[in-house]
């Protein structure tokens, strides 16, 4: 059983129950519900953002893995996300990941896991009435998958 | 043929939030396009208005593709003021773009619109959304 950690921007939490490699493909790895109620909702409506990360292991960066980085909180909008990544393919620059908001895409092809780099990405103001998990999804796979961390930084208002 | 003009949504000129402070926020507004108002450069549409008392400092713009061709080119407008230049972002859609800009104080309800620079080669029925950034500046 390989654990790793999430932390969503106020202290790190265990989660549990990773399954040992290999995945099968379309495996989707839940955020842990303990910190379902994480985020803040400020009570105007100012831009703001929470800071979610997660350690990836080899196992879970195949193709159509969904991993739950954290949960954006309920009674937002959100605008867009900071991608910051380790570079999570050694062995080429093959990796895309896409962010999903529940059952929603909202950024595809994201390129930053396979680089090492860091990017802002814009999408479709998005309600949520309740706490909803943000996945990260590889939809084509690393040349060479390697461990690192990415952070997914929401940025949102209150609705 | 005369180049189409789509007017902001009736009343949409008392839309917009303005906080009573300076935090940054963000007003999104979008529209769903048609055909004759992407086909011919001066197509202008108006997505709607932006509050005064408030400084500008960026846009975001995510888009359905437009263009099934690659020649739709958009110029974005705050007011009479040009802040994205033909962008072409709507020719072919997927994940949108960030623009900042040099600061923009409103002091009146201010008009957003977006001026088709180089018409579509194939029109794409689609929505377009513009999220703007700003912080009041007066309250």
């Amino acid at each position: 059983m390989a654990n790793t950690t999430i932390s969503p921007g106020l202290g790190s939490i265990a989660v549990t129950g990773r399954a040992t490699s290999p995945l099968a493909q379309g495996v989707t790895f839940e955020a842990s519900t303990s910190i379902r109620n994480s985020g803040f909702k400020v009570s105007n409506k100012s831009v703001t953002a929470w800071a979610m990360s997660h350690t990836y292991t080899i196992a879970e960066l195949q193709k159509n893995v969904s991993t739950g980085v954290g949960y954006v909180p309920g009674g937002v909008t959100v605008i867009g996300f900071v991608v910051t990544s380790d570079d999570l393919d050694s062995g080429g620059t093959a990796l895309r990941q896409s962010l999903v908001l529940g059952s929603t895409s909202l950024v595809t092809g994201i390129a930053d896991g396979a680089n090492g780099t860091s990017a802002f990405y814009p999408c479709i103001p998005t309600d949520t009435t309740d706490p909803t998990v943000l996945y990260q999804k590889v939809t084509s796979a690393a040349t060479t998958a390697a461990t690192g961390a990415v952070a997914v930084t929401a940025m949102y208002f209150s609705t | 043929m005369t180049a189409a003009t789509v007017a902001a949504p009736a009343g949409s000129v008392n839309f917009g939030f303005k906080q009573s402070n300076v935090g940054l926020t963000a007003f999104p507004l979008y529209h769903d396009w048609l055909t004759a108002q992407t086909d011919e450069a001066n197509d202008t549409v108006e997505f709607g208005y932006l509050p005064p008392g408030i400084t500008v400092i960026g846009m975001l713009n995510v888009s359905a593709d437009l263009d099934s061709g690659s020649a739709l080119r958009q110029t974005i407008k705050l007011g009479t003021t040009n802040i994205v230049a033909t962008d072409d972002l709507a020719s072919a859609g997927g994940n949108g773009e960030a623009y900042f800009f040099a600061p923009v104080a409103l002091t009146v309800p201010t008009l957003v619109s977006v001026v088709t620079t180089t018409g579509a080669t194939g029109h794409q029925n689609g929505r377009q959304y513009l999220t703007f950034l700003y912080y009041s500046t007066s309250t």
